[in-house]
């Protein structure tokens, strides 16, 4: 790489200030974004190319302070030190907040860019900001965007370009006379120690003496002389020194603020209030908590069930013709099976998937996650993890594997394994795909509801007992709430699309493949073979079909091919004519919990390493087996 | 009295921080550091709290919320 011709820009700023939306815009990726805190956790380097530099821009979410001997977020600390350009995002309609953010940087002397995002949701609330005199007191330039939708885009990456070639660093900006003899004294004590950071900066982190860093590496004297002024201050004060600065930060961002923002009184969309109010509610809020997640799946089968009706419709008067000018010979049959595998997919999956995300989507846009993680904090440290976790395991409705890698928000060790934990027991939308192909329609909803509260039940139980049996330390719940915003259309249906695209082209040669491959076994009389080994426990134990085995197998790799494959090996989707009402809810549970997806898999194995993962899948497979094996012993006995 | 004695809609000012250097840092990360105004907006039952402070609504788990310490405005 040709370092000289690159400008490395750091995106840093409060949580929900729009980073990622900057970030995906600027690069024009397609990452993840959603209206809650820590949504992006990896940070992510994209490069660009803007008038012939290259630009690599990279998203640093983590950073949330500005630490020198960071013991969090370490790699990111490292590409904030090393960049060239800061680009701070600052949610424009909430400026104090962003700048106590700003005030470090400005203590780092990095040149930096001033990003007020947002401005549109500012200005509908009469906020503005005089920029000028924003950039005349931090010596920062300053830019209003909004990410959102596009604006602003290209004078941004022009001020990049002509903040690289005529370096401006921030002016520096004095706290209280107490609090700069103290930076002073240090300053001048770590003249000698040579390092790429403003001694400023050092010594405002010395003196700060956050928690967030590691000051082992100091050499013994000069920590002696900063305890002691640390300690000279704290008796002054009779508060501690990290405390001391973030009051003067705090203070010196309000004045600012005060400075160059003007208020006028306009006239605030009513619906935000009213929706603020009723979802926060002690009563209300939790109705809506309930309402609004049946009403998901209530929606999702309602809708899903009626195009998948009219694929059946398609289906069979195809298959007719089929057979009616190929005959019924085995390679017509083998060419059938992998026609019906794919006309499955259509008939079973993309019914239920589309309507399901764009609802999943919109509550996250709209940033209702943030509320449920706000109704159910005191509920979810009863079972080892914090609101938060509610966070991941909604987005586990969608898919396990983004869920998982989700669960980095999480802060302690213990609080991250039970929320990966939990998560995979959530039932994802494959899993959703067979219980609502299978139960739902056969059956109806109020069986699927059954089947979505056991899962319910069975997460609680399993936090409850493992929360008592894993040690480690717990911490606590401290976000920003989000306002609600308008849900943007265009990005929920783009998301949703991406969604619907990765399924299809991951999952249907998979689909077709398993497709012909069951077709060939049994054309070869194998498939009895393969069935056989499981049947102790598929037959005997759980009163399944024996070809239930196989088909658990393949859904190791996708939950979906469960029955997608059970279609093409029938030649059809009327699945009553193969399983009793008992055994389609034994068949769905197990399905809900015998071993977490390949994908899943290898994204614990990335986040757990092999020794937990395995945990979890022993777990997983014990739990399906001895729980689908009561269910069906249970219904039997009751006769449904 | 702590921030979790106030009732909703109760306005507050922060005493003093009853917790070690990890929770004192999250805290005034937010803005929660002593001789500021507060603001009980919502505490639900199975749920966090919600306060105001500086213009911004943050929420906090209970266990943390009781560790800041509040005086009432009248007393």
């Amino acid at each position: 790489m040709n370092k000289h011709h690159s400008i490395n820009v750091a995106i840093v700023g409060r949580a929900n200030s729009g980073k990622s939306v900057l970030f995906n815009t600027l690069t024009s990726s397609h990452e993840h974004t959603g209206n809650w805190e820590g949504k992006t956790i990896k940070g992510i380097r994209k490069s660009i190319r803007f008038r012939d530099k290259k630009i690599i821009i990279s998203d640093l979410p983590g950073v949330q302070t500005i630490d020198i001997f960071p013991n969090k977020f370490k790699r990111e600390h490292k590409i904030l030190m090393n960049s060239d350009i800061v680009l701070n995002v600052i949610d424009s309609t909430n400026p104090q907040r962003g700048l106590m953010f700003t005030l470090q940087l400005i203590e780092l002397k990095k040149p930096t860019i001033i990003v007020l995002n947002m401005a549109d949701i500012a200005k509908q609330k009469g906020i503005k900001i005089n920029k000028k005199l924003l950039e005349e007191i931090t010596g920062c330039p300053v830019i209003e965007t909004v990410a959102t939708k596009k604006e602003g885009m290209t004078e941004l990456l022009k001020k990049i370009l002509k903040l690289k070639s005529n370096l401006k660093l921030p002016k520096k900006i004095a706290y209280s006379q107490d609090i700069e003899d103290k930076i002073n004294k240090i300053t001048n004590h770590i003249k000698d120690i040579k390092h790429n950071l403003s001694p400023r900066f050092i010594s405002i982190k010395l003196l700060e003496n956050n928690a967030n860093n590691d000051f082992s590496t100091l050499n013994q004297k000069t920590k002696q002389v900063v305890e002691n002024i640390i300690k000279n201050l704290e008796k002054r004060f009779g508060y501690s020194s990290q405390i001391l600065i973030a009051s003067e930060r705090l203070h010196k961002a309000t004045e600012i603020t005060n400075k160059v923002l003007t208020v006028q009184n306009v006239h605030e969309k009513g619906w935000k209030k009213k929706l603020e109010k009723m979802t926060s509610h002690k009563i209300w809020g939790y109705l809506i908590m309930i309402f609004g997640l049946g009403g998901l799946f209530g929606f999702t089968f309602k809708i899903g069930n009626y195009i998948s009706l009219l694929f059946d419709k398609a289906s069979s008067f195809l298959h007719s013709y089929w057979n009616l000018y190929l005959g019924v010979s085995s390679a017509s049959q083998l060419g059938w099976s992998a026609l019906e595998s794919m006309i499955a997919i259509f008939q079973i999956t993309i019914p239920y998937i589309i309507p399901f995300y764009i609802i999943l989507y919109i509550l996250e846009d709209l940033g209702y996650l943030s509320r449920v993680a706000f109704l159910t904090d005191s509920f979810m440290r009863k079972l080892g993890v914090q609101g938060k976790s509610c966070i991941p395991m909604m987005l586990g409705l969608g898919c396990n594997v983004p869920a998982c890698l989700n669960c980095r928000i999480m802060e302690s060790k213990k609080e991250r394994f039970l929320t990966i934990l939990l998560t995979t027991l959530v039932p994802c939308s494959a899993v959703m795909v067979v219980v609502m192909g299978l139960v739902g329609k056969y059956m109806g909803l109020g069986w699927v509801l059954f089947l979505y509260l056991l899962d319910l039940i069975v997460i609680i139980l399993t936090g409850v007992v493992s929360s008592k049996i894993i040690k480690g330390k717990k911490t606590h719940l401290i976000m920003e709430m989000p306002e609600y915003k308008m849900p943007h259309l265009k990005t929920i249906l783009t998301l949703t699309w991406y969604r619907v695209k990765e399924f299809l082209l991951i999952a249907a040669p998979l689909v077709i493949l398993s497709g012909v491959i069951i077709k060939l076994l049994e054309i070869f009389n194998w498939l009895g073979l393969i069935s056989s080994i499981l049947s102790p426990i598929t037959v005997k134990w759980l009163g399944l079909p024996s070809i239930t085995g196989i088909l658990l197998i393949l859904g190791i790799l996708r939950k979906e091919l469960i029955l997608i494959t059970l279609a093409s090996l029938l030649g059809t989707t009327n699945f009553s004519l193969v399983l009793s009402h008992t055994q389609m809810i034994t068949l769905s549970v197990v399905t809900m919990f015998y071993i977490p997806c390949i994908a899943t898999i290898s994204a614990l194995k990335q986040e757990l390493g092999w020794k937990k993962t395995l945990y979890i899948i022993i777990f997983e497979i014990s739990l399906a087996i001895i729980l689908a094996g009561t269910v069906s012993r249970i219904l039997s006995i009751i006769k449904i | 009295m702590t921030i979790l004695d106030l009732k909703e809609g109760q306005k507050a000012l922060v005493k003093s921080i009853m917790a070690g250097k990890n929770a004192e840092s999250r805290l005034s990360n937010f803005g929660i550091i002593p001789d500021e105004k507060i603001k009980l907006i919502k505490k639900p039952l199975l749920g966090a709290i919600e306060i105001e402070i500086q213009n911004s609504k943050v929420i906090l788990g209970k266990g943390l919320a009781s560790k800041v310490i509040v005086t009432t405005q009248n007393e």
